[in-house]
């Protein structure tokens, strides 16, 4: 357990690095001036015009000057001290303005994590159990159905009939920017509903087919028929037998799915005008905001890597032999 | 003994649907009534038997933009796939069929690649690279190769061990023989499969992509279209032919190569 536990860090530590060293040289090698990455395209062709010299003293200071591996040295020491220097669109520094974004979108992406992982686990259980009856033969094209929607398309169909049509939520936000307390958590629950549905049912039809292709492997595993051939009600076969093995893979990626808790809902965030990380990413890569948008993405790269990390070590926990090579 | 094969529906189903916007995009410079770029004086123009999807914004025609996308949007889905389907089988085949070090390589760079957040990283790229089809399909491809090494490699893993191959081997047949003729011939169904399954995932990323604005540039897919319904005001405005036809289109799409793909490779 322990080499196996080493040997899953090394490789999630390395793996971060070499996302941090890609991201470098992506922003040194893409055409164009690198400088032109760094202070933000409009500010660019406007010091290009009218003060060369500083555009000049800019680059000197952020030492584009200096042979590359100097860079490369300054880069790592700026990314492990946090140091992501001054976003163009308004002056703050680019962490400040991402850690200010994360709980809205911690706020959508968990109950999306809990409510999808667990009506999509009991549902894709019943479904597999059974399959071919009622409940398989309904849910399993909607889901099928959902997996082939691009979640834009959704969010866009979504808010033309729910908030503008029917007005039965706001149209977009995340408060109205009233009350205090529990007048103002009622707001925000108003506010939520529906980019939270959203995504729900999103997870949801993604976790159902794979709790459901996860119980129809076991199903029809030995020990399932053993315990079917000693006269096991079904309801423990199911409980006893099939879940906890399907259980497996199941926990897994659920684990996972957290490495995409702030990066996976950008498309809805960008739909219902929800200020978190999301669209404070794509608002970067829209005004080419290039120290936001690389900072972003450092952070959700780096949380996808430590959800995969403790997955693995949770497949290590419940499931010993994995760790044995 | 049966001698007809069964028809597969779902494939027959989903075939229909490809030819169908294969076609459209081949002939749409025959059928759009009007130049989808040209602008007219009736603007948010409601549907009419001039414009069948009325105008949008600027007076553009719709129904002549959506004729366009299709053109674009299958341009950028299908480029992307056959790269990432060629890309994903080349670096299978090496890796399996050579072992070693070049395998260990291959998978650490597969495994890395997985563990990278690929939307995020498209979307960096595309901010990075000038906007184009080009650096469109770049960025799409650039993660999506992964599951195709994947499931191919260990496919061929397992052929390797199959006589004819070992063989084919023993008797100094040369590398490149064995794996063009037996190799990838025993495997063009599941490369076909994964390759359809490439369009519909390329499409939908190239949907999200230009439904942010951030798609090839001077050439409106239908997630540019739909980018334009949405921040021009069609929804807030209720203009449903605006925004719901290139829905319609990218979902239609994304199902027929879904179909092809996924009941293609069950064993019929």
């Amino acid at each position: 357990m322990g080499k196996y536990l080493i040997r899953r860090i090394l490789t999630a530590v390395f793996t971060i690095y070499v996302i941090i060293t890609v991201s470098f040289f992506m922003v040194r090698f893409m055409p164009g001036d690198p400088l032109q990455h760094l202070v933000g395209q409009e500010e660019y062709y406007y010091l290009l015009d009218t003060d060369p010299e500083e555009l000049e003293s800019i680059a000197e200071k952020y030492g584009l000057n200096d042979p590359l591996g100097v860079q490369y040295v300054r880069y790592l020491k700026s990314v492990v001290t946090l140091d992501f220097g001054i976003a163009y669109s308004n002056k703050k520094p680019v962490v400040e303005n991402v850690f200010s974004c994360i709980h809205w979108t911690v706020l959508l992406s968990i109950p999306t994590w809990i409510l999808g992982g667990l009506l999509g686990g009991v549902l894709g259980v019943l479904a597999g159990w059974r399959p071919g009856k009622r409940l398989d033969c309904v849910l399993t094209p909607i889901a099928l159905f959902l997996n082939t929607v691009p979640s834009n398309c959704i969010g866009v169909l979504a808010l033309a009939l729910f908030a503008y049509k029917l007005r039965w939520v706001p149209i977009g936000g995340m408060t109205s920017g009233i009350g205090t307390g529990w007048v103002r958590t009622l707001d925000i629950l108003k506010h939520m509903a529906l980019p939270l549905s959203i995504l729900v049912l999103f997870r949801c039809s993604g976790d159902f087919m794979l709790m459901k292709s996860s119980v129809s492997q076991v199903r029809h595993a030995d020990y399932t028929t053993t315990a079917a051939s000693k006269g096991l009600s079904d309801r423990k076969i199911l409980f006893r037998h099939v879940m906890r093995n399907a259980m497996l893979p199941y926990m897994t990626s659920m684990c996972m799915q957290m490495g995409g808790l702030l990066s996976g809902s950008m498309m809805i965030e960008t739909i219902f005008g929800w200020k978190g990380m999301g669209q404070l990413f794509y608002n970067a890569v829209s005004s080419r905001d290039f120290p936001t948008a690389q900072f972003c993405f450092l952070i959700s790269a780096f949380c996808v890597v430590m959800a995969n990390l403790l997955s693995d070590i949770l497949v290590g926990v419940i499931d010993p032999r994995v760790t044995v090579k | 003994m049966k001698k007809r094969k069964k028809v597969n529906i779902p494939v027959l189903a989903g075939s229909l649907i490809i030819g169908f916007f294969v076609i459209i995009a081949i002939i749409a410079p025959a059928i759009v009534p009007y130049d989808p770029s040209a602008t007219s004086a009736l603007t948010y123009g409601k549907p009419s038997p001039e414009h069948l999807l009325g105008t949008n914004d600027v007076g553009q025609d719709i129904f002549s933009e959506l004729i366009y996308g299709t053109r674009i949007s299958m341009v950028i889905g299908i480029f992307a796939a056959v790269v990432v389907t060629c890309v994903g089988t080349l670096l299978a085949l090496l890796s399996a069929w050579y072992g070693g070090v070049v395998d260990k390589l291959i998978t650490g760079l597969t495994n890395l690649a997985m563990a990278v957040p690929g939307l995020a990283l498209t979307t960096l790229l595309v901010c990075y690279l000038s906007p184009g089809i080009l650096s469109i399909v770049v960025a799409i491809s650039i993660t999506a190769w992964t599951g195709t090494t994947r499931v191919l490699r260990s496919q061929i893993l397992a052929l390797k061990e199959e006589p004819f191959v070992k063989i084919e081997k023993a008797i100094g047949q040369r590398d490149i023989v064995i794996m063009g003729k037996h190799l990838l011939s025993n495997l063009k169904d599941i490369i076909l499969s994964r390759g359809a399954m490439a369009v519909s995932s390329a499409m939908m990323t190239e949907a999200s992509l230009s439904f942010l604005g951030l798609g090839a540039f001077g050439e409106k897919s239908w997630g540019a279209i739909l980018h334009y319904a949405f921040f021009r005001n069609g929804v807030v405005r209720g203009l449903y032919w605006w925004y719901l036809p290139p829905i319609l289109c990218t979902s239609l799409a994304v199902l027929g190569f879904m179909l092809v793909g996924y009941y293609g490779q069950q064993k019929r």
